[in-house]
């Protein structure tokens, strides 16, 4: 059944085509058996007005042979003749054959005593012709004793036709009423086959333009997420429905891509809106410092020159190294440095540990010279020397190492920091580098930058998630903190 | 890439897809009324065939002539000589009910010349005329065959008789059962002019024999009384002169027509002789059978109507195909008594 193929149009008129058909096949055959009736009701009379006609001729022809038996003349002759002819025509309309039907039998009987009949009459005639008086006279009381059984045998089929006529009659009777009764039934019938075919076929037309309709309301709503009616009509309405579809995925996937470029720009900023947060933050802390250091520096370099003019050169050079590292504090507040000068504030802020702790630090570093030169965000390894000081080697009783390293491997310059101390857990490790670590607490622990802080600045500033890495193999084993520049940022920044 | 995904959106549906149900239903909906529609068209031409059914060829076209007798007999004759020759392709058609006309045998016999018919079967009569007619049938090739009664002399083709000889030997088996006492009084009615004739001999033999061979018992008084055949009214008094004589009134009463049985039936009732004398009539009619249910006769005797009916067709067809049958063909006879009466009344 290719239906889908059938347009539009051609389903409209199909419908129609095929409710004319029924209803106009149900008339041909309803018109058809009515004539039929008709025919009957007209054939019904007509046996009755042949016999008449045949009576009135035989009268006639009885009349001539009469006549010319009497008087012989010639009119009468001729006008026997002539009747005879019209007589033998009218015979030949009845039946001739033994059919088991009364009044047929009864038609045969008539046709052959009328041909007995126009036997002896003839024979009559022309025994008056030949004058022949005994024979005439003898055939004419033949003729007419036959014509007396042939007129009561034409009343007789007459009587028993009417009789029949009127039972056919009364039997048509019934046969109308019943036919109009069953026309009517049959008409109902065809009126509602009818209806319940154009309610069908005009519901299945219309109900994908209604499903469409309503899905149509649906994603007019700003609901796409609505079911799609699926068609494989192929006429106007499938086309409609398909470029609908079309169009609400369309825009469904015009949607998505839209909504994935916002996330990525809302990305973008919120990095970059995170990264200048990071550094005003760390820049406010410094300013904070920075109050006091301007005056500490001052007044450091006071007390250096004091001590140089006292000749007390250990105190110069501690006041010495106290006062660059406040001014290397004070310089960077830009936030980009190079290796060279974060090593340098490192060996400082150690120089003034080991005072302070008179040298329980030991510290040892090994530089490549060439990699002294690349940039870097500053204030980085000093608050990761900070954090080993505090965590790993603070509460240790054997010696207290710091080891630094910068080498390069691959396409990375390596910045390693590693301590002795009392080592990390994993989950610790992994903590610090999901910067899950109460932030307050470290601030409360010590007024430096925290290590989340650097590994954030880390993070945004090289957009690389694997540019730290923390290790440590167990309790008291120490920890590394390796810090990977890419060399191409190096240089990228050296061009 | 839109009109990929266009095409692979359409890929998505199955065009090979079932009927669905608006289809079932139209598809159901339309066989009903196919069926509806064939039903009444097998119906209309149902009715117009059987209609048509009694259009049926025959070869042979016979027809039967009655005139003289009852029409009970006769009309059962004809109704099985119908049937029989139905099954055989004869129509027979029974003229001689004409109610505008006063034809007689000759008449009908003529017409039936007139219509050239293919054989006549024929209540017979002694009548000349019937005779002249039967012989001129016969010269222009129309076989005749009579039944009931014969017409001595004519060329007709053949006699389906009830035997007189077996008649009388019936009459006499049923006096022998019907008798309450050993030595019963039995009076065969016979006509005078009959008794010239050898059937009437033939009768009053067979009855005797029959006492004497199968009544051999009983010491029956057997003796034949003539009725005149001049009148009804002396026919009475002859029965009135037998019955009143209580020295010569008979225990059995055997009557030889209808004519005779009725008479007697009614002399009995008005005499009050019901019971005493006991009837064994011939020829069956419709209120001889009450008389029989009333138990007013003792018993009917008459043609076998079944055996002749088909004996009558059966004779004009052996003439027409083979060119002769028998001159005489013997039917035999029926007993009505109170036992079987009711089977013919249910029949009429």
């Amino acid at each position: 059944m290719n239906r889908g193929r059938w347009t539009f149009q051609a389903q409209i008129i199909c419908i129609f085509l095929l409710t004319f058909s029924v209803l106009f096949l149900v008339n041909l055959y309803m018109y058809s058996n009515m004539n039929t009736i008709i025919e009957n009701v007209d054939k019904t009379y007509v046996g009755n007005k042949n016999l008449m006609e045949i009576r009135g001729k035989l009268d006639e022809l009885q009349s001539c042979v009469t006549e010319y038996l009497n008087t012989r003349s010639i009119d009468s002759l001729n006008q026997f003749y002539n009747r005879e002819e019209e007589y033998r025509e009218l015979l030949e309309t009845l039946n001739h054959e033994i059919i088991g039907q009364a009044d047929l039998i009864m038609e045969k009987n008539i046709r052959n005593m009328s041909q007995s009949y126009l036997e002896v009459a003839n024979k009559a005639l022309n025994a008056k012709k030949e004058r022949d008086i005994e024979g005439y006279q003898e055939y004419y009381d033949e003729v007419q004793e036959m014509f007396g059984y042939l007129v009561t045998c034409i009343n007789s089929l007459n009587s028993t036709l009417f009789r029949n006529n009127s039972d056919t009659y009364d039997k048509l009777l019934d046969s109308v009423r019943f036919t109009e009764m069953m026309y009517s039934m049959v008409l109902m019938l065809t009126g509602f086959l009818n209806i319940c075919l154009i309610i069908v076929l005009i519901r299945r037309i219309t109900r994908p333009l209604l499903d469409l309709a309503q899905t149509a309301k649906e994603v007019g709503k700003g609901n796409l997420e609505v079911q799609l009616i699926e068609s494989n009509n192929q006429t106007e309405i499938g086309i409609v429905i398909r470029a609908f579809n079309q169009m609400v995925n369309s825009l469904k996937d015009y949607i998505e891509k839209l909504r994935k470029s916002v996330e990525a720009e809302s990305a973008l900023r919120e990095n970059t809106i995170l990264m200048e947060a990071y550094l005003k933050d760390a820049q406010l802390r410094y300013l904070q410092a920075q109050i006091n250091p301007h005056f500490l520096f001052n007044t450091l370099n006071a007390g250096a020159q004091l001590a140089m003019l006292e000749d007390a050169d250990k105190t110069y050079r501690y006041i010495h190294k106290v006062a660059d590292f406040f001014r290397y504090i004070v310089k960077k507040n830009d936030g980009l440095s190079t290796v060279s000068e974060e090593i340098e504030l490192v060996d400082d802020y150690i120089y003034i540990l080991n005072v302070r702790y008179a040298g329980e630090i030991y510290y040892q570093k090994c530089v490549e010279d060439e990699l002294l030169n690349i940039s870097m965000p500053g204030m980085i390894l000093q608050p990761i020397v900070e954090n080993c000081i505090k965590h790993g080697l603070h509460d240790i009783t054997w010696e207290k190492k710091i080891t630094l390293t910068v080498v390069r491997e691959s396409d990375h310059v390596v910045i390693s920091v590693r301590d002795n101390g009392i080592g990390m857990t994993q989950e610790q490790i992994n903590k610090i580098l999901s910067n899950k670590k109460p932030e307050k607490a470290d601030r409360e622990e010590g007024r430096g930058i925290g290590l989340d802080n650097v590994i954030t600045r880390l993070h945004t500033f090289y957009n690389d998630k694997d540019v730290i890495e923390i290790t440590s193999v167990g309790d008291n084993m120490g920890t590394e903190v390796a810090i990977y520049i890419p060399t191409a940022y190096k240089e990228k920044e050296h061009v | 890439m839109k009109d990929n995904k266009y095409e692979n959106y359409v890929s998505e549906i199955k065009p090979g897809k079932m009927l669905d149900r608006y289809w079932m239903f139209i598809i159901v909906l339309l066989s009903l009324f196919t069926v509806v529609m064939v039903g009444l068209i097998v119906f209309t031409q149902t009715q117009v065939k059987k209609s048509k059914d009694s259009e049926t060829k025959y070869q042979y076209h016979y027809m039967f002539i009655s005139q003289t007798r009852n029409s009970f007999i006769s009309d059962r004759i004809y109704e099985e000589a119908k049937k029989h020759g139905k099954e055989n392709e004869i129509y027979v058609e029974q003229l001689g009910r004409f109610s505008d006309s006063n034809y007689g045998t000759r008449d009908y016999l003529k017409m039936a010349m007139d219509m050239k018919v293919d054989g006549i079967i024929l209540e017979g009569s002694d009548d000349e005329e019937v005779r002249l007619c039967i012989n001129q049938a016969s010269d222009s090739g129309i076989p005749v065959v009579t039944i009931l009664s014969d017409c001595a002399g004519s060329r007709r083709k053949s006699f389906i008789e009830l035997g007189d000889y077996n008649l009388g030997r019936e009459y006499g088996r049923v006096v022998i059962n019907i008798t309450e006492t050993r030595t019963p009084k039995v009076v065969l009615l016979m006509n005078e002019a009959a008794k010239e004739k050898d059937n009437e001999n033939q009768i009053e033999t067979g009855i005797r024999e029959t006492f004497k061979n199968e009544g051999n018992h009983l010491q029956v008084q057997f003796s034949i009384q003539q009725l005149e055949i001049s009148g009804e009214y002396s026919s009475s008094d002859k029965i009135s002169e037998i019955l009143l004589d209580e020295k010569k009134r008979p225990d059995i009463l055997i009557c030889m027509n209808e004519k005779d049985t009725k008479l007697v039936y009614q002399s009995l009732i008005d005499y009050n002789l019901e019971g005493e004398v006991k009837i064994i009539g011939s020829c069956v009619s419709e209120s001889l059978l009450k008389a029989v249910r009333d138990g007013g006769i003792a018993a009917l005797i008459d043609v076998n109507t079944e055996q002749t009916g088909v004996l009558c067709v059966d004779a004009l067809n052996d003439y027409i195909e083979k060119g002769r049958v028998n001159n005489y063909i013997i039917v035999d006879d029926t007993v009505i008594t109170s036992a079987n009466v009711e089977r013919y009344i249910k029949d009429e």
